[in-house]
């Protein structure tokens, strides 16, 4: 196939998604949820078939046009009803509370002790007593309310403390 | 809602420019399937013995029917086992015909086949199907 054709395609096909995508405000990839993901692996086969030309770039606009406008309803939906909401991204899940697991909540999310363990690490959480409540969000994200007296020290805090001392 | 109103109007656009540059500007391969990419699939539906693909890709004026379809894809076996690779290059293309060689390569051995295409409904079609040779 001629490689300057190629080229073309792989431009024009990039351009379209470019603006579909922006005009559709799609979210940053960070907070890319369930249907998001779907969305990337449909699409990236109607990628693959446009640039190889194995479908015309009409017929490549016709699916991906279709799947951004089921997308951008979906958030509409999602945005005006709670349930529309759950049923498209799922539900926080709560892993840990006052210091305890959460069994039926990590085995809802499919964690072991070993993945919380992980996840709190990556908060900066070596024991789970310091924790008052971590939630696994939809984007699969960790949040985590620490105990009041673990709390990291603000400045302010270390200010008045300074003054104390002072 | 302007969401929604800037994907359908960027699909819109997108539409309105793939069909001017195939109606208005003649292109034949590069916003549509090139006559190579079409044999290349016919003969990749018809050796994995997916006939409903295959008939898609035939042109209304061609005289193969599911049945000789599906003679084809038994003919293929028969000469070179189970295919493994299936490669198309362009031999002539005029505006509204091309002619395509079609390489076959089996288990047992390669062939290359011929086929015709034509313009059809703003696609390449298969028109008619050569013997192997």
């Amino acid at each position: 196939m001629d490689l300057a054709r190629i080229g073309i395609r792989a431009f024009i096909t990039y351009v379209y998604l470019l603006i579909a995508a922006r005009s559709s405000g799609k979210r940053t990839v960070a907070e890319a949820t369930p249907f998001d993901f779907v969305l990337a692996l449909i699409m990236s086969d109607l990628i693959d078939d446009a640039l190889w030309a194995e479908v015309s770039f009409a017929r490549f606009v016709a699916a991906s046009g279709t799947l951004f406008v089921i997308d951008v309803i979906a958030r509409l939906m999602e945005s005006r009803s709670e349930t529309a909401y759950w049923l498209l991204n799922g539900r926080p899940t709560i892993v840990l509370a006052n210091g305890r697991k959460k069994a039926d909540g990590l085995r809802r999310e499919q964690l072991n002790d070993d993945d919380l363990a992980h996840l709190l690490r990556n908060e900066g959480i070596d024991r789970r007593h310091e924790v008052r409540l971590a939630v696994l969000e939809v984007d699969s994200q960790l949040s985590v309310i620490r105990n009041r007296e673990h709390e990291p020290v603000t400045s302010r805090e270390r200010d008045l403390v300074d003054e104390a001392l002072a | 809602m302007r969401a929604l109103a800037g994907v359908v109007l960027s699909a819109a656009v997108a539409l309105g420019i793939a069909y001017a540059v195939v109606e208005v500007a003649g292109d034949r391969e590069t916003l549509v399937s090139p006559p190579d990419a079409i044999a290349e699939a016919f003969y990749r539906s018809i050796v994995t013995r997916r006939f409903e693909p295959a008939a898609d890709l035939l042109s209304r004026r061609s005289d193969a029917d599911r049945d000789a379809l599906r003679a084809l894809a038994d003919e293929i076996a028969r000469n070179d086992g189970r295919v493994t690779d299936v490669a198309a290059e362009i031999e002539e293309r005029s505006a509204d015909r091309a002619r395509v060689t079609v390489t076959l390569r089996g288990e047992r051995s390669e062939e290359k086949r011929d086929v015709d295409l034509v313009w059809e409904d703003d696609a390449w079609r298969v028109r008619r199907l050569d013997n192997g040779n």
